[in-house]
């Protein structure tokens, strides 16, 4: 199969159609789509990196057990007990994601920029069961879809892959929010607990491993927040414009020459 | 009369007697010893499959290592590369060469080849290095076929000795499989050594 179809089938495709299928045939039951949703994305990670090392060797094998952990936080850990179980959890894949760098290049600036990762997804973990955001699949696909481009623009395609393969599961949800002009959403606020840690997993990833620039890492971080935390049914549109200004900067740093 | 004959025989056959004189012989064999790789004199290159059409080359700039070189002892051969160092002569693609799609660089810094047995030919000259090469957090054993250029002094009073060495790996086994259809799995790696005796 050409290598450019099997990466859009990979990361699009599949994932979208997968989802799109759960959702409107799929059960009701909100717990059955989430956990539905995070085997669609694992099974899109499995082919996109082949299956991952156990133990885990290199940072991308540790996101299915971050994603794993974060939904077994939503629904087995008590309910007062989530937010903290959620941020330590991020914590530590965080730690262990960044291990190799730390062992040899520890810095007050590289630890620095875990600890903001890690405080920005406790605030997100806090904020999102308290607001219930109008169009939180919308949000998601917007920051994921930024975070895919600007990663694959900054060196790795992989790291671009698999945030598209979160897009596109989102992408369902977020079209029936558009159709439903903002008015409703199906994308419940444990959906997008479970697959935030993921997005801010990849986004250290590409930080930490593949070049992204500090200040689009920054502003991919300030997006979710800023696309969540305001009450107001077109808050999409300040995680949009945030998103795209992280990629205008990739793309005004980076040589724009084909090279595949 | 005797003019044109110096002209055209003994000038010529003068100056090549000269010029071998000042260049080592490119016939010796090379002196069993402790051997430090010269960087600055030695290449480390790498082709690979592109969309099946073309071969890709590439190289990495920044490596030591050392060796010794002598049939009667264990032989002892250290190579480390600094992966970080790979060049396409391409910013972009070295950068995603650099990412977690292929060396992994921040993770893997250093891949190193390490021989723990020598293959020597009937004039002492070794044929084949057996070792184990680190690559991407996986140790695999490789067979290098090894042609010696040529060994002897150099204007400076030291003695080198210069090696070419090839082989082909899979970049699969060293767990770097991105991209299987667009870029070949089999890399062709050749070395093109000169050593400082020490």
């Amino acid at each position: 199969m050409d290598p450019y179809l099997t990466l859009l089938i990979q990361s699009i495709v599949l994932p979208f159609g997968l989802s799109g299928l759960l959702l409107w045939l799929g059960p009701r039951r909100d717990r059955y789509k989430v956990i539905g949703n995070a085997a669609i994305w694992l099974i899109a990670y499995a082919w996109i990196i082949g299956l991952p090392n156990l133990p885990p060797e290199e940072a991308l094998d540790w996101l299915w057990l971050l994603l794993a952990a974060s939904y077994t936080a939503g629904y087995v850990v008590q309910h007062r007990a989530q937010w903290l179980s959620r941020t330590s959890i991020l914590l530590a894949t965080l730690v262990v994601i960044a291990w190799p760098v730390l062992r040899y290049q520890l810095s007050g600036t590289l630890v620095g920029e875990l600890v903001v990762i890690v405080v920005a997804g406790g605030v997100l973990f806090n904020r999102l069961p308290q607001i219930q955001p109008a169009t939180p699949a919308l949000t998601l696909v917007i920051n994921t879809a930024g975070l895919a481009v600007a990663s694959a623009l900054s060196g790795s395609l992989l790291v671009g892959q698999l945030a598209t393969a979160l897009a596109a599961i989102t992408g369902g949800y977020a079209t029936a929010e558009i159709i439903s002009r903002l008015h409703t959403t199906r994308f419940s606020a444990q959906q997008m607990l479970v697959l935030l840690p993921v997005y801010l997993g990849l986004l250290a990833i590409a930080r930490l491993y593949a070049e992204l620039p500090l200040t689009a890492a920054a502003l991919l971080l300030v997006s979710p927040l800023a696309g969540i935390s305001i009450r107001w049914k077109h808050a999409w549109v300040f995680s949009l414009s945030i998103s795209a200004g992280a990629v205008g900067l990739v793309l005004l740093n980076s040589d724009n020459t084909a090279y595949y | 009369m005797q003019l044109p004959l110096v002209n055209s025989v003994m000038k010529p056959l003068a100056l090549g007697i000269l010029l071998s004189l000042a260049h080592p012989s490119i016939a010796e064999v090379a002196a069993p010893g402790n051997y430090r790789v010269d960087p600055d004199h030695s290449t480390i290159l790498f082709a690979v499959n592109h969309l099946g059409t073309s071969v890709l080359t590439g190289r990495f700039n920044t490596f030591e290592g050392s060796f010794a070189l002598d049939p009667d002892q264990t032989p002892r051969v250290d190579v480390s590369i600094k992966t970080a160092s790979v060049d396409t002569n391409h910013e972009k693609r070295d950068a995603h060469l650099r990412s977690p799609d292929f060396f992994n660089v921040k993770q893997f810094p250093v891949m190193r080849f390490v021989a723990d047995k020598v293959d020597y030919d009937t004039h002492g000259q070794p044929t084949t290095l057996h070792g184990k090469l680190s690559l991407h957090g996986k140790t695999k054993p490789v067979a290098l076929d090894l042609s010696p250029i040529g060994a002897g002094k150099d204007p400076w009073g030291g003695y080198r000795a210069g090696f070419n060495a090839k082989t082909v790996l899979k970049r699969s086994d060293f767990g770097m499989d991105f991209m299987p259809g667009g870029i070949g799995d089999e890399i062709t790696v050749t070395l093109n050594i000169e050593a400082i005796k020490e």
